[in-house]
């Protein structure tokens, strides 16, 4: 029974998980900037919530210069409650345009989100 | 100064774009639209090679196909991928035929399983890439319990 999970990774769609990863969406510049950022976040919560449940949305920040970089800076994660809500949101995601730059939308495993390997 | 009414923000997201339609716009590009709409509203995908659409925008088919190519270029020059004495796990017990010839040699069995992966990413294709359409040597895996 507790093999039902695993079963159903493995649907319709290659690698799908819940954990959804949008690359070229962000750049670190405009990261920084508290209102941007905020205006950033209320976008993505609002398109993601379309496509189903979002857990969590996390859109790592640049540290302060001469920093180590936190992993996936530039990137934006977004678990969904279930698998289905996260490859109907990639597929919706992946090409469309944000703030002019063409989205890239992979999956990350549930051992990388956990682990926070972003990059 | 945060109005109490909350302007309606324009998002950063682009609105998706409209479904191509068989535009002239579309024609300028190459001399074939993506999709056609025949009479009687049936919608058909044209093949990338007919397009000239960049082949896949979509990372996860990239690497399907990529994938795919790699293992079609192995079969074809004989890439086994056989490891050096020493690094490989123990081989199964031998297999012979009526005339004692062995039937699971290493190259016979690597062979087997690049044929296999070669199936597993064609099945995969079929299932997520509309406009793929498999070889012609391909066969569907026979489901047997």
């Amino acid at each position: 029974m507790g093999m039902g999970m695993n079963m159903a990774a493995v649907g319709a769609v290659v690698g799908a998980t819940p954990i959804v990863s949008l690359a070229e969406a962000v750049v670190p510049e405009e990261l920084t900037n508290d209102e941007e950022y905020q205006d950033i976040m209320d976008d993505m919560r609002d398109e993601c919530g379309k496509h189903g449940q979002v857990l969590q949305l996390l859109i790592p920040r640049p540290g302060p210069p001469g920093q180590p970089q936190m992993p996936g800076v530039g990137k934006v994660i977004i678990q969904f409650g279930d698998i289905s809500s996260a490859a109907r949101a990639r597929q919706a995601m992946n090409g469309r345009k944000f703030a002019g730059r063409t989205v890239t939308g992979t999956f990350l495993s549930e051992e990388q989100f956990a682990t926070g390997q972003f990059d | 100064a945060e109005e109490p009414g909350k302007k309606k923000r324009r998002s950063r997201w682009e609105e998706p774009a409209p479904e191509p339609s068989m535009a002239l716009a579309n024609v300028g590009a190459g001399a074939f639209p993506k999709e056609l709409v025949l009479p009687g509203g049936i919608k058909v995908a044209l093949p990338s090679a007919l397009t000239g659409q960049p082949t896949h925008d979509d990372p996860l088919l990239k690497e399907l196909h990529d994938q795919l190519n790699e293992c079609n270029r192995k079969i074809l020059n004989n890439e086994l991928d056989i490891l050096p004495e020493g690094e490989r796990s123990p081989s199964p017990e031998p297999i012979y035929d009526r005339n004692g010839q062995r039937q699971n040699t290493r190259e016979v069995r690597s062979k087997d399983k690049l044929m296999n992966r070669r199936s597993e990413l064609i099945e995969e294709l079929i299932k997520n890439d509309p406009t793929y359409r498999p070889p012609n040597d391909y066969r569907p895996p026979k489901k047997h319990r």
